[in-house]
């Protein structure tokens, strides 16, 4: 099986199935990491084809300076990103719809938390919101985060840190 | 804080996605064509513009009806023309005509035509 170097190199050189061949290599994780974040398959495949949509125009122009996931895992986190600004009130909206506590069983209950969670990280800074995003959707190092960022590794540690302390009080709060 | 960070990683979905590939490439294809179509349609759109607009800009200061656009100033020359002799009295040329085709046909030894021509010419002005 070719790596995604060679496969990029085929895509740059003209040779369209290579292109193919990278989306389905890359397709599984990718709307995995969005199903994570969304909980919606719909949405998921939606966004994973805005993910590959993006990388068709922009991989003619890769020029190999980082590993090909850490780009991808660049493009699959702005688009979470642009996801979360759109979808700040429709959650919002939703989870006022769903505030009956009363009748919930355990895996309804287990919904409401990851509806909960997602809905309070997505109300965070960016910078906070993309280190937890990376660390809970995708358990990636700091180092990897740091290099899919651009913050220092030390920044992407303090920021989790303090987005976890906010959560906590936010959860806890509610 | 630690258990809390359990407690979300516990709240992390872990599913194995099974994805339709294929059927996702077609929609990605589809999606592409349309992309490139509708960025074609703008191009083609934007350039029609620009030589509207190029067109517009050209044509400031030229004159804006027909009577303007067909008049002429230098009358004289209009006048010179066969196209506004057409209806004009031509008897008045007659002279500098005769004379011009008398010495013509003399030059070129026909006395007999000439004579005859003179003649003519005589009984043109007696009319």
């Amino acid at each position: 099986m070719q790596n995604d170097q060679e496969l990029i190199k085929e895509y740059q050189n003209g040779d369209r199935s290579a292109f193919d061949k990278i989306v389905r290599k890359h397709l599984s994780n990718t709307i995995g990491f969005f199903f994570t974040i969304t909980q919606d398959r719909m949405v998921s495949e939606d966004l994973a084809q805005d993910v590959f949509f993006k990388l068709f125009s922009h991989l003619k122009n890769f020029r190999f300076k980082s590993s090909f996931s850490t780009y991808l895992y660049r493009i699959n986190l702005n688009t979470a990103n642009s996801w979360f600004t759109r979808n700040k009130w429709k959650s919002f909206l939703s989870l006022e719809k769903a505030d009956d506590k009363g009748y919930r069983d355990a895996s309804v209950e287990h919904e409401w938390h990851r509806k909960e969670l997602w809905d309070e990280i997505s109300k965070l800074p960016k910078k906070q919101r993309s280190v937890v995003v990376m660390r809970i959707a995708e358990e990636l190092s700091y180092k990897k985060i740091s290099k899919i960022t651009g913050m220092s590794e030390g920044s992407a540690k303090v920021n989790f840190h303090h987005a976890l302390k906010t959560l906590k009080q936010r959860l806890d709060h509610d | 804080m630690i258990d809390f960070e359990k407690q979300i990683n516990n709240a992390r979905i872990k599913e194995d996605q099974v994805v339709n590939e294929d059927e996702f490439l077609y929609k990605l294809e589809m999606r592409l064509r349309h992309s490139k179509d509708s960025s074609r349609i703008l191009m083609v759109s934007v350039m029609m513009l620009i030589a509207v607009f190029t067109l517009t800009i050209t044509q400031y200061g030229a004159p804006s009806n027909l009577e303007t656009m067909f008049a002429v100033n230098d009358v004289e020359n209009i006048l010179e023309t066969d196209f506004w002799n057409i209806n004009g009295d031509s008897l008045n040329n007659y002279d500098s005509y005769f004379s011009d085709m008398a010495l013509f046909l003399l030059e070129e030894g026909f006395v007999w035509e000439t004579y005859e021509l003179l003649n003519e010419f005589e009984q043109e002005r007696e009319i």
